[in-house]
C-alpha cells in the first residue's frame, strides 16, 4: 500500500452533526473498521462515521491516539516509527481516568466502539459496566438498570428451572 | 423477588442497558463469571436467550479441592468415578446452555477450565469439550486456558502428591519418549491434548498447564499471539522448541517449570512480553529482545549465558523472582550481572524475599527507573538506603511488606542519612502494603516519609486491627510527613 510508509498521513473523520476531525492515520487504523476503509482505498475524502455524535467520537478519538504506538505492532502496520510505548501501568491508570463518564456516555461508547470494531475500548467499556453490577442481586441489578421483571411467576420458575446451573 | 408490576413508573429513566443489541450485551455479560451471566436470563423478557451470545467460558476447581479424595472414601469404598463432578457438571451445563438458547449464536471466543487434579476419566468429557469448541470456531479468535493441576509453579516446593515417583529425570533432550512404555506405568496419568488443537487457525491465546502435549508432525498455529507452557508431561525440550517455532506471530510467551528445556532460541519473531519461571534446567536463551516490553524471570541466579538478548535498547519492565538464595560468592556475583542486565528498566518488581543484605552491597545502578516494587520482608535501613541511592529518578516506590521478624539488634540510622537524591528531588508517591506497625516498619516509614520532600501521594494499607491502634498509626505517619498538599490514603 503507498500510504504505508507515509507515517504522518492524515485522516478526516466526520461525524454526523458536522464536525471534522484531522486525525493521523495510524490513530485512525485502532479503529479496525476505518483500517479496512483505507485498505481498500474507500477513504480518499473525508470518512463520514455515521451513528456517532461529535462528543463521542473526539473521546474515541482520544482513546485512540493515547493507545496507538502499544497495539500498532499487533496489527500489519510494524510500530517502528512510532513513538515508544508507554508502560502499561500508566496507560491503565489513564484508562481509568478516560472511562470516568456518566452512564449514557459509556453506553454510547460500548456502541462506537463495537461500530468501529476498537477492541480495546471495548473491553473497557464492557468491563467498566460490569464492575457497576457483579456480585449484586438480580432484584439489586434490576433496579439499578431500571428494568422490569416482566416475567409471569409460573415463567420465572421455567427460567429457573431451564438455567438451573447457574442459580445453584 | 417482586412481581410484575403492570403501573409503568414514569420517573425511572429509560434502561440504556438493555437497548444495546443482542451481541453487545453479549460481549458484555462474557466479562462476568460464567454462572452470573447466565443468571442474567432471571432479569427479564429483554434478557432471556442473551446466553448465547455470551462468548467466554471459565471454570475451574480450589487448588487443593481433589488433594483429599483417594485417602479416604473412594479408595475404600474401591469406586470407580470422577470426584471433580461440579466442575464438569457446570462446563458441560454451560456449553449446553449456549446450544439450547434460541438465537444466532456466537461463536466460542475464549474457554478456560482449572482442574485441581484432573483424573483420567474426565478425560472423555475433556476431549468432547475442545472438540466441540474447536469445531464451532473455525474463523474468529479463539483462547484457551487448559489447565490440568493445581499447584505452585517452582518444583522445589510443590505439593508431594505422588511420592517420590512424580517425573524423574530423563535425559533432557528426549522428544516424546514413548519407547519408555515401561516407565510409563508408574507414572500419574495425564491428558494428552487433541491433535486438532494444534491445526485449529483460530487459536490466538493457548495457556496449557500440566497435560501432554504430544505434537503432531505438522503444527499450524499461524495467528497464536499469547503461548504459555506450565509443567508440560513428558513432552521434551525440543517439542516446546518445535512448538514456539511454530507459532509466526507469537508476541508473548511464558514457559514454566519446564524441566527438560535446556535452551530456548526466538530470534525469528519479536517478542514483545517474555516470562520464564522455574525452568531449573535452562542453560541458554536466545531471544530478539527489539520490541521486548516485559521480562519475567523466576529462578536460581542465573550464568550471564543464560539470558542472550539480541537488539535490546533495555527492557522497560522487569518482574524478578530468586526462588532460591544465593549462597556463595559466586551466585552472589551472579545475581550483581543479572540486575545490571536489567539495569535500563524503568519499572522493577523485585521479590527480594531470599536474598541476603550481602547481595544489595553491589546493586547496580538503576538510572532510568521511575517505579520500584519491593516485595519480601522488609529490607533493613542499609540496603534500603542502597536500593534509592541507585535509583536517582524513581518516581513510585511501592513496598509490599511480607511477614518477617524484626531483626534484634536493629540501630535507626540517623534521619538525615536517608536524604538521597531521589526522595529529595523526584519521589511523588510512596506505597506501603501490608502495614502493621512493628519497630522496623515504624522506622523505615518515618526515615522515607521525613526525607520525601516533593511526595504528592501516598498509601498505607494497615494490617487489620483495633482502631485505637490503626487510629495511631496513621496520626504516627501522618506527623512524619514533610512535604505539603500529601494526598493521603489509608486502608
Amino acid at each position: 500500500m503507498a500510504t504505508r510508509e507515509a507515517g504522518k498521513k492524515m485522516i478526516m473523520l466526520k461525524s454526523p452533526d458536522g464536525m471534522e476531525f484531522e486525525v493521523e492515520e495510524a490513530v485512525a487504523m485502532e479503529s479496525q473498521t476505518i483500517r479496512k476503509m483505507i485498505e481498500d482505498d474507500c477513504a480518499d475524502t473525508a470518512i463520514l462515521i455515521p451513528n456517532i455524535n461529535s462528543k463521542i467520537l473526539s473521546r474515541v478519538i482520544e482513546y485512540c491516539n493515547k493507545h496507538v504506538p502499544t497495539t500498532g505492532a499487533t496489527g500489519a502496520a510494524a510500530s517502528d516509527t512510532v513513538a515508544p510505548a508507554a508502560l502499561a501501568e500508566d496507560l491503565k491508570i489513564w484508562d481509568a481516568e478516560f472511562i470516568k463518564v456518566n452512564r449514557a456516555t459509556r453506553f454510547d461508547l460500548i456502541q462506537a466502539a463495537s461500530y468501529l470494531n476498537i477492541k480495546g475500548l471495548l473491553d473497557l467499556t464492557s468491563q467498566t459496566t460490569i464492575d457497576t453490577i457483579s456480585d449484586n442481586s438480580l432484584e439489586e441489578i434490576r433496579s439499578f438498570l431500571s428494568t422490569k421483571n416482566d416475567y409471569l411467576p409460573e415463567e420465572e420458575q421455567t427460567i429457573r428451572r431451564e438455567n438451573q446451573w447457574a442459580f445453584q | 423477588m417482586a412481581s410484575p408490576s403492570l403501573s409503568p413508573s414514569a420517573r425511572a429513566p429509560r434502561d440504556r442497558l438493555s437497548d444495546l443489541p443482542d451481541f453487545l450485551l453479549g460481549n458484555i455479560l462474557s466479562y462476568l463469571p460464567t454462572k452470573e451471566a447466565g443468571c442474567a436470563a432471571g432479569l427479564s423478557r429483554r434478557w432471556r436467550n442473551i446466553f448465547c451470545n455470551v462468548h467466554a467460558i471459565s471454570f475451574e476447581e480450589r487448588e487443593g479441592e481433589r488433594a483429599k479424595d483417594w485417602d479416604t472414601f473412594y479408595y475404600e469404598a474401591e469406586e470407580r468415578k470422577s470426584c471433580s463432578g461440579v466442575i464438569l457438571d457446570d462446563v458441560c451445563s454451560a456449553l449446553l446452555c449456549r446450544r439450547r438458547t434460541a438465537g444466532a449464536h456466537v461463536p466460542l471466543r475464549s474457554f478456560r477450565f482449572a482442574f485441581d487434579d484432573c483424573h483420567h476419566w474426565n478425560a472423555v468429557h475433556v476431549d468432547q469439550w475442545l472438540t466441540y469448541v474447536l469445531r464451532t470456531n473455525r474463523h474468529h479468535e479463539l483462547h484457551l486456558d487448559l489447565c490440568f493441576w493445581l499447584g505452585p509453579i517452582c518444583r522445589r516446593r510443590k505439593r508431594d502428591r505422588y511420592g517420590g515417583e512424580e517425573e524423574e529425570e530423563v535425559g533432557s533432550g528426549t522428544d516424546n519418549s514413548d519407547a519408555e512404555e515401561e516407565r510409563r506405568k508408574w507414572r500419574p496419568w495425564s491428558y494428552v491434548l487433541p491433535r486438532g488443537l494444534f491445526s485449529c487457525t483460530a487459536i490466538r491465546t493457548l495457556r496449557i498447564s500440566n497435560c501432554r502435549m504430544n505434537l503432531p508432525k505438522t503444527v499450524e498455529l499461524p495467528f497464536l499471539e499469547t503461548l504459555s507452557i506450565t509443567a508440560p508431561r513428558r513432552d521434551g525440550g525440543r517439542s516446546v522448541q518445535r512448538l514456539i517455532s511454530s507459532c509466526l506471530r507469537l508476541v508473548d510467551l511464558t514457559l514454566q517449570s519446564i524441566d527438560r528445556l535446556t535452551t530456548v532460541s526466538v530470534l525469528d519473531k519479536r517478542l514483545r512480553r517474555l516470562a520464564i519461571r522455574c525452568c531449573h534446567s535452562l542453560r541458554t536463551v536466545h531471544i530478539d529482545a527489539s520490541e521486548l516490553r516485559s521480562l519475567d524471570y523466576s529462578g536460581a541466579a542465573p550464568a550471564e549465558s543464560l539470558l542472550s538478548l539480541h537488539g535490546a535498547a533495555g527492557i522497560p519492565s522487569c518482574t524478578v523472582n530468586f526462588c532460591q538464595a544465593p549462597s556463595s560468592e559466586s551466585e552472589r556475583d551472579r545475581f550483581t550481572r543479572f540486575m545490571e542486565k536489567i539495569s535500563a528498566a524503568r519499572n522493577l518488581h523485585l521479590h527480594h524475599q531470599h536474598l541476603p543484605y550481602s547481595c544489595f552491597e553491589g546493586f547496580p545502578s538503576f538510572s532510568s527507573l521511575t517505579r520500584l516494587a519491593l516485595q519480601g520482608a522488609l529490607l533493613i535501613p542499609g540496603a534500603m538506603r542502597r536500593v534509592l541511592e541507585q535509583a536517582p529518578n524513581l518516581e513510585i516506590l511501592t513496598l509490599l511488606m511480607e511477614f518477617s521478624t524484626v531483626p534484634e539488634r536493629l540501630t535507626a540510622p540517623d534521619e538525615s542519612s536517608f536524604s538521597v537524591p531521589c526522595l529529595r528531588s523526584r519521589v511523588k508517591e510512596i506505597n506501603m502494603v501490608h502495614y502493621q506497625g512493628d519497630a522496623l516498619q515504624r522506622m523505615m516509614a518515618r526515615l522515607l516519609f521525613r526525607n520525601a520532600l516533593v511526595l504528592e501521594r501516598m498509601c498505607v494499607v494497615l494490617v487489620k486491627g483495633p482502631f485505637a491502634l490503626q487510629y495511631g498509626l496513621k496520626k504516627e505517619i501522618e506527623g512524619w510527613m514533610v512535604a505539603g498538599h500529601v494526598e493521603k490514603v489509608f486502608l
